[in-house]
């Protein structure tokens, strides 16, 4: 009798084992593991113009879910290469990499305006235009670093094929750049200041 | 006599401009997912099936607008061996320039199913 009352005993145990360990494994997945309150992007950036080949690529971009779109501003740099944040009618953000040169962006490379989910939220602490390239012989890979970051956001973590984070890059001013990405990367996860880390929406390779 | 030949010059350069302008490829609205296919895509670069792309061109940029789904890739084929990309998910709309994802040249536009429900989406690429 008592026999059969431990193995149901761990048999429960191992049921909510398992439940909780989904639980957690959901919450992370969502990005409801960051320990961020509020779901924001405090740095206002640099405003710039866009004219040229960036304003046409802008164009096709609006409707519904997203209305009209906005200001442009300059949020990270590295020599003429920018990270921009784009404003909307709507509220919601858009992102953006390319080249800016005395104040105007005369070219614009990637462009993501996230609708559903929105950035920033809990679901999409991050909103990542990092390159995945493949290249004949070589696994597919991460190869350039770059997006904004929601308040809250300390780094962009590295993710080699193990699963560990080789290496991080710290978030400032709402966004992150790294053009010299080490090899073996494989997706990107968003970590806040106690070290939890959740992945970032379109980082998997 | 002169001026009709130089009004019919003038009508055919304005019927051939617009054609020799700028090119444009788009697929969809439809699903992209894990048996998409359009048959142009070349694999192994490129999953095929699994993904759509247009034909070869000197490609300047390409468009998606992704209404609903998993996670997908937008971006480029250069050949079988190489391409570029930028992962998306959800509801989104994005645009990726060659250059930036590391490719030049005579291209194809490329749209690849990765994960998660099929996407409903449409994606264009402009010469």
């Amino acid at each position: 009798m008592r026999n059969r009352l431990w193995r149901v005993a761990a048999g429960l145990a191992i049921v909510v084992g398992v439940g909780l360990f989904a639980l957690v494994a959901a919450a992370r997945e969502d990005g409801a593991g960051l320990a961020i309150e509020t779901w924001a992007v405090g740095s206002d950036g640099t405003p710039v113009e866009v004219e040229g080949q960036a304003a046409e690529l802008l164009g096709r971009f609006g409707g519904p879910g997203l209305d009209a779109l906005r200001g442009v501003s300059l949020m990270k740099s590295v020599g003429t290469n920018g990270v921009f944040r784009i404003a909307t009618t709507s509220g919601k953000s858009c992102a953006a990499v390319g080249q800016f040169e005395a104040g105007r962006v005369t070219q614009l490379g990637i462009v993501q305006c996230p609708i559903d989910p929105s950035f920033p939220s809990a679901e999409r602490p991050a909103l990542d235009l990092s390159v995945i390239t493949i290249a004949k012989g070589a696994p597919r890979g991460i190869t350039r670093v770059q997006g904004l970051a929601a308040d809250g956001v300390v780094s962009i973590g590295l993710v080699d094929a193990t699963g560990a984070i080789a290496a991080e890059v710290p978030t400032a001013g709402n966004a992150y750049l790294l053009e010299d990405v080490p090899p073996g990367i494989v997706g990107l996860v968003a970590l806040d200041k106690a070290g939890t880390a959740v992945p970032i929406q379109g980082s998997q390779t | 006599m002169r001026y009709r030949v130089a009004i019919g010059t003038t009508v055919v350069a304005l019927i051939i401009a617009p054609v020799s302008a700028a090119a444009t490829w788009s697929w969809g609205f439809n699903y992209l997912g894990n048996s998409s296919s359009n048959g142009n895509c070349m694999a192994p670069a490129v999953a095929v099936p699994g993904a759509v792309c247009s034909g070869w061109n000197y490609w300047n940029s390409n468009y998606m607008d992704k209404r609903g789904g998993g996670y997908v890739y937008l971006g480029w084929q250069k050949d079988a061996y190489t391409s570029g990309f930028i992962g998306v998910s959800g509801v989104t709309q994005v645009a990726t320039v060659p250059s930036t994802v590391g490719l030049g040249g005579y291209l194809k536009s490329a749209a690849e199913y990765v994960s998660g429900a099929a996407s409903y989406l449409q994606t264009q690429a402009y010469s």
